[in-house]
């Protein structure tokens, strides 16, 4: 039983959560696996939080999520008498009682107490763990005890209250060790409570994520410049979003990308824009963000000499790999005219069918596509009179209209 | 447009008929008469056939009918003048004295105007190099007296009616001319004007009412061309359609064409002049904006390395095959984003791949990507099919090996 973690895990932690900014992440990963190999339970239980997706490990590391291993290595860390693993899989529900049976623990009680040994010895990532076993109400299991275990239900209410009431100090110590993810159930202890046993304090809540950011987290960064730029404070969000950037969270070169695109928080400026989408694009081809506005930057000219076939390919990209919407129009465009793209009425009308918004120039197109029976869709003079007309001033769709008159008996005819 | 199919008779075959009916069915003809018409429009629609100018001067034969019966009445008051100066004058009254006068003055007039319908008649249906039709189109030249014949003249017009036309009633609207009952250059247009007049006329019996729809159009010479509809939605679309071509021509409806004809000439200086220059920047907005896309972009080029542009130049191409040719292998395709046509084949793509130092190139047909027709070829001609392509067009490949899509 560990009392203290061994230095690769120390390391890992600080590469992983305390300081991520390094760029290590991957080492760390591997550095976990060899030690997890040799029987390190500590960690394959940390090993196991780098496949759990992003709610547990920071995206900049680019691990991938992996259900399956994340289940395989808890419940290893387990066997191999991790009182931090026996805590994690019993939050997450993993602690099934075949797995149970296999700890070296005589019960929960004994791995809780070693889990707060290391917590006391002031490990950032124990002392979360500890924290979330008060916050989710785990100690009820640990300590095996339920409501009838008391005398009355206030009673009850109190041993619930002095236990989740702990997770507070921890969570405090977690986040001020490096452990910023401890900064989301703080967060959500300050604003909601628990129930009717812990009221709401909603004030303390107010500048988490500023202290997150001002550490130096870059995920802390990118929230706490959303908040900003919710509160109206866009020039400080860029400020953040900067930060953010700069150590690697992924979306925060858009998010910069964006302000100066359309001059939030600064002057607009394209050129520097269109480098951070790229920027973005380097890192995940696939950014929905990024491909819509850079292709919307080709499709203008803005920052970058116009470019309808990279214009296409971005925003389709978008669409098809993230099923974006932003970009439906300019696509719908381009597949019109044959800009950037092979011209193809039926696409064209594919996208248009998809976009969010009432716009002329997509009336006029679809107007013209059904009253010519193009892209494959019957003619229906009618149907694309009443769009062209829907179209307005629109000069293009006015001389589309110019082809058609209607009969003495009301029906619309093309014109001779 | 295209031509239709349908029975018709030709000229003046139709007209010998209708001339014919008449004779021999007299009144119960003309029922007869218009069912043909009708169906002779239907299956040769203005005149498409014949040439849209030819049938249009033909059109003024009808005026005959119309000299005839202005002639008829100058020959009733001519006779009506003889009575009048052969009987005694001694108790005439007044009004007897005045309709000998109206018979004296009438007749000639009519007689005049009758012949000089006649002869218009005649000479536009007969004689189309005389037309006012033919000599619209020649006002419409730069040098008018230095006009090609008039076969020339009517075939100009007709390539582009039967290209580009819109007609909306008696009005053809091309790319370069207009034909109504004369001829317009569309660029030479400086006033569009709408005339919808309602006339009454009241007699003994009650009112009439008529209506009078015209287009009226004046050039850069000042010279006016007026066509006359029968319909007001024909009419007024006309005018927005020539409107959207020339849109800074002046528009108006009423009188304002009178008004804007009869500027003076200091007016119209000013007003040419605003409009040459309002086309000027307009023209030079366009090929700054042309510039800045970087030409038309009608052509995709997908890169060596996987990135697309459709800012396609000779110099990137070249680039392209450089690259393939230094590495041994490599491959890059041009698509235009409309398909290249050739006799009876449609290729939607070009691919160049190189293996092992061999250049295949691939002109893939329309709708069927792989598949098309494939040749090794040597770098020069491989060149040389590229630049054609960035032209649009495609090579010949006579020799080339048909490939199917695995």
């Amino acid at each position: 039983m560990a009392a203290s973690l061994s230095n690769e895990v120390k390391q890992a932690l600080e590469d992983i959560y305390y300081n991520e900014r390094t760029g290590r992440g991957r080492e760390a990963l591997a550095l976990l696996e060899r030690a997890s190999a040799a029987g390190d339970g500590d960690a394959t239980c940390v090993l196991a939080r780098c496949y759990c997706g992003r709610q547990y490990v920071w995206a900049g590391h680019g691990f991938p999520e992996d259900d399956h291993k994340a289940v395989r290595y808890l419940h290893k860390s387990v066997e191999q008498g991790s009182a931090l693993g026996v805590l994690v899989a019993l939050r997450s529900g993993e602690l099934t009682p075949s797995v149970q049976k296999k700890m070296p623990f005589k019960n929960l009680q004994e791995a809780m107490d070693e889990a707060l040994a290391l917590a006391e010895s002031g490990d950032a990532f124990s002392q979360y763990v500890v924290a979330n076993s008060y916050f989710w109400w785990d100690f009820l299991s640990i300590q095996n005890k339920d409501a009838d275990s008391f005398p009355s239900h206030e009673q009850f209410k109190a041993y619930l209250k002095e236990n989740i009431s702990k997770c507070e100090d921890w969570f405090w110590k977690a986040f001020r060790g490096g452990m910023y993810f401890a900064a989301n159930n703080l967060n959500k202890y300050y604003r909601e409570g628990d129930e009717d046993i812990i009221a709401p304090q909603p004030e303390k809540a107010r500048d988490l994520y500023k202290i997150g950011a001002e550490a130096g987290h870059p995920i802390m960064q990118a929230i706490h410049a959303d908040d900003l730029s919710e509160a109206g404070r866009k020039e400080e969000a860029l400020h953040w979003y900067k930060k953010a950037a700069e150590g690697g969270h992924p979306g925060a070169w858009y998010d910069v990308g964006r302000c100066y695109f359309t001059g939030e928080g600064t002057d607009q400026n394209d050129t520097y824009a269109v480098q951070c989408f790229e920027k973005e694009l380097e890192k995940n081809p696939i950014h929905e963000g990024s491909c819509n506005l850079l292709g919307k930057a080709y499709f203008f000219g803005r920052g970058v000499l116009t470019d309808y076939a990279k214009a296409y390919h971005l925003l389709y990209t978008a669409y098809d790999r993230q099923q974006s919407t932003w970009g439906t129009f300019y696509l719908a465009k381009c597949a019109f005219n044959g800009l950037g793209t092979p011209q193809d009425y039926g696409k064209a009308l594919e996208f248009i069918r998809k976009m969010t918004f009432e716009n002329p120039e997509a009336d006029y197109m679809q107007g013209y596509i059904y009253a010519r029976g193009l892209g494959g869709v019957p003619e229906d003079i009618k149907k694309g009179v009443e769009l062209l007309k829907k179209a307005g001033n629109l000069p293009e769709a006015k001389e589309e209209l110019l082809h058609y008159k209607k009969t003495l008996f009301g029906k619309w005819v093309r014109r001779s | 447009m295209k031509e239709n199919k349908g029975w018709f008779l030709r000229w003046p075959w139709n007209v010998i008929l209708y001339l014919l009916l008449f004779l021999v069915l007299r009144l119960f003809a003309v029922p007869i008469i218009l069912i043909l018409m009708r169906i002779q429009q239907k299956n040769n629609p203005h005149g498409v056939s014949e040439g849209y100018c030819l049938n249009r001067t033909r059109k003024r034969l009808m005026w005959l009918i119309w000299a005839l019966l202005v002639l008829t009445v100058s020959a009733v008051l001519f006779f009506m003048l003889k009575i009048g100066l052969e009987q005694d004058r001694t108790y005439w009254e007044t009004m007897d004295y005045v309709t000998l006068a109206v018979c004296g003055i009438g007749g000639p007039l009519l007689l005049i105007v009758g012949l000089y319908l006649g002869y218009i008649a005649v000479r536009d249906t007969f004689f189309p190099e005389k037309s006012a039709l033919a000599q619209s189109i020649r006002n419409q030249l730069p040098y008018p007296d230095e006009a090609p014949p008039v076969d020339e003249l009517f075939s100009m017009v007709d390539a582009d009616l039967k290209e580009n036309a819109q007609w909306f009633g008696p009005v053809g609207i091309g790319r370069e001319w207009v034909l109504g009952d004369m001829v317009n250059r569309i660029d030479r247009i400086r006033g569009i004007f709408v005339v919808n007049e309602l006339h009454q006329h009241h007699t003994q019996t009650g009112t009439r009412t008529s209506r009078n729809l015209e287009l009226v159009l004046i050039d850069d010479r000042w010279q006016r061309n007026i066509t006359s509809f029968r319909n007001l939605n024909d009419l007024q679309a006309a005018a927005d359609c020539l409107a959207l071509r020339v849109p800074y021509a002046q528009r108006g409806s009423g009188s304002a064409g009178s008004t804007f004809w009869s500027m003076d000439e200091i007016s119209r200086e000013n007003f040419n002049r605003e409009f040459r220059q309002k086309q000027s920047l307009h023209a030079s907005q366009q090929l700054t904006q042309e510039a800045l896309t970087g030409g038309p972009q009608d052509m995709i080029l997908l890169q060596v390395n996987g990135q697309v542009t459709s800012r396609v130049t000779q110099a990137l191409v070249d680039e392209q095959l450089r690259l393939c040719l230094l590495q041994g292998q490599g491959s890059f395709s041009l698509t235009p984003n409309h398909p290249i046509e050739t006799g009876n084949q449609s290729f939607q793509s070009l691919h160049v791949s190189v293996s092992e130092g061999t250049i295949w190139l691939l002109a893939e047909h329309q709708n069927h990507p792989g598949s098309g027709l494939t040749k090794a070829v040597q770098e020069r001609e491989a060149r040389d099919v590229l630049s054609a392509w960035l032209y649009r067009k495609a090579p010949d490949t006579s020799f080339w090996t048909p490939k199917a899509r695995k």
